[in-house]
């Protein structure tokens, strides 16, 4: 009984034993030391004879079409409404030029700063300039060149990947006042994100150079007058407008498609 | 005879089930690094055969160059059917550090301003910030900025033919604020192909006080957006726009509101020296 109990009392040490040792064998295994200086202390970039920054890129513009459609806002439009809807067309000539056109049709009406006009306290009286008199930007047709500099990814908290593209704009065309239309140039630089292969996501910064007329018309020693309360004077015809070169910064908002 | 043959079974069972429990033990221990795994089986999927004598432990044996060389010499590979059963890589997922990391860091930033929504001024100014990063999403920063302004022509053509004085529409001599700054995006643009530049794009939201050229000031709401592009460990070039609402008294005595779009660009230094991983 005894000789019995120590047999298996022996058996069962040996089978702890042996599966202490197994597993302390196999734990051993998944250690691996090495030496801290050899251990790289910080990230950097490997440089390269021929550097090749993207392969496989995502994104494919080369050769392709697109259209988009934007929100524009001139933002340092001072009398006119500052709202405009554009919409543009490209061909990609490769991953970097791409040539195109846009075209933007402005909203009518005044900005915040012309309806204040209106009515406004001068010095002794009442001021009322009715800007509406004066010829308001209608639209503007440009052909415009993309320089797509940089391409890249970006990640939104680890959970989602996209591309986006950075790039540099040229443009030269007309703008169309209500009187006549203007020679112009517009330079600027937007961002574009890849939702999908196709769809993008897109803003950018222009402004625009071109001559346009002058919607402060003086009346004093003048035939004509802006205020509307002036029934002596008329509304002055839009020749009467001189003109000069004017600067306007757009931030435009949109999306655009690539086929 | 017949106890010893019991004894023995008894232990080939023993060894054979602790084997497969210690085994079991590294499946579950490795399923903490799903990342490594991930690799580590598509890895597995393209291996080739593995030769039976190979052992990792060999490598400390292989000192010997003149043993090597004559390793490589008997180690000609005939048979290349092989490559025709290799299956591209399902999934891959890349762990690399960042390559300017913020987190318990100070970024100090000075950067020039202007305006960009004022038809009637040129604003222009500087900017100082101070950071400080919590995470590397979330950070908080202090902003001071003076800004500086001139008639554009604009102005002064409705002061001489309509007589209206534009200084009572005002703009902002300076800013004084704090921000919560979220930076929710993380990604890399290359340079013509050539060169890679890691940037963040963030977000920033607070309030301070804004002094105004008409002799007033009020509390400021400031909402912003930028990115970040690291130049070095240290250093990064940095833009963004930012809106400050506010209300002020104006020349006339009126309070009146006031919304700014503020282009932001500059350079930032960040401190201490990074720790890495």
């Amino acid at each position: 009984m005894i000789k019995n109990a120590l047999k298996g009392l022996s058996l069962f040490l040996i089978f702890f034993l042996v599966t202490f040792l197994l597993q302390r064998v196999a734990f051993a295994a998944e250690v691996v030391e090495l030496p801290m200086e050899e251990l790289a202390t910080e990230s950097v970039y490997p440089v390269f004879d021929k550097p090749v920054s993207v392969k496989n890129r995502n994104i494919i513009t080369a050769g392709r079409f697109e259209i988009g459609a934007y929100y524009g806002n001139a933002l340092t439009e001072p009398i006119f409404n500052t709202s405009k809807f554009g919409f543009s067309a490209y061909y990609h000539l490769n991953e970097e030029h791409a040539l195109g056109v846009l075209y933007e049709k402005n909203f009518s009406g005044l900005s915040k700063y012309g309806e204040q006009l209106k009515d406004v306290p001068g010095q002794g009286t009442q001021i009322h300039i009715d800007f509406t008199r004066a010829p308001a930007p209608e639209s503007t047709m440009m052909l415009d060149y993309n320089f797509n500099a940089f391409y890249g990814k970006m990640s939104l908290s680890k959970s989602m990947v996209f591309n986006l593209t950075t790039f540099g704009s040229v443009a030269a065309g007309i703008v169309k006042y209500q009187n006549k239309a203007y020679p112009g140039i517009a330079v600027g630089l937007g961002q574009k994100y890849h939702m999908t292969k196709q769809f993008s996501l897109r803003w950018d910064l222009r402004m625009f150079a071109n001559n346009a007329p002058i919607p402060f018309y003086s009346s004093t020693n003048n035939p004509y007058t802006l205020d509307p309360t002036d029934g002596t004077k008329n509304a002055p015809p839009y020749n009467q407008f001189s003109e000069r070169l004017t600067y306007t910064t757009n931030l435009n908002i949109g999306g655009a498609y690539m086929f | 005879m017949q106890m010893d043959f019991k004894t023995l079974f008894t232990m080939i069972l023993a060894i054979f089930m602790t084997s497969h429990i210690a085994l079991a033990s590294e499946d579950s221990s490795s399923t903490s690094g799903d990342d490594l795994n991930v690799i580590e089986m598509e890895l597995d999927k393209a291996a080739p055969p593995q030769q039976p004598d190979y052992a990792p432990g060999a490598q400390s044996q292989k000192l010997d160059a003149n043993e090597d060389k004559a390793e490589a010499q008997n180690n000609k590979l005939t048979d290349f059917s092989g490559l025709t059963k290799l299956q591209p890589f399902s999934e891959i997922s890349v762990i690399q550090k960042r390559f300017l990391p913020k987190t318990g860091r100070l970024q100090f930033t000075g950067a020039f301003s202007t305006i960009t929504n004022n038809p009637w001024f040129l604003t222009m100014g500087v900017s100082l910030k101070a950071a400080y990063y919590f995470t590397e999403a979330w950070g908080i920063e202090g902003t001071y900025t003076s800004m500086t302004s001139s008639q554009k022509t604009s102005a002064q053509e409705l002061h001489d033919n309509n007589g209206v004085s534009a200084d009572s529409f005002g703009f902002p001599k300076n800013y004084i604020g704090v921000d919560a700054k979220y930076t929710p995006f993380y990604g890399k643009m290359a340079w013509l192909n050539r060169k890679i530049v890691p940037f963040e794009h963030y977000f920033t939201v607070g309030g301070g006080n804004t002094s105004v050229s008409t002799g007033g000031s009020g509390p400021t709401l400031h909402i912003g957006t930028g990115q970040n592009f690291a130049l070095s460990k240290r250093f990064s070039a940095n833009w963004d726009f930012s809106v400050m609402n506010y209300s002020a008294k104006a020349t006339d005595g009126t309070v009146q509101s006031f919304s700014d779009l503020l282009l932001t660009v500059g350079m930032s230094f960040f401190y201490p020296e990074a720790t890495y991983r």
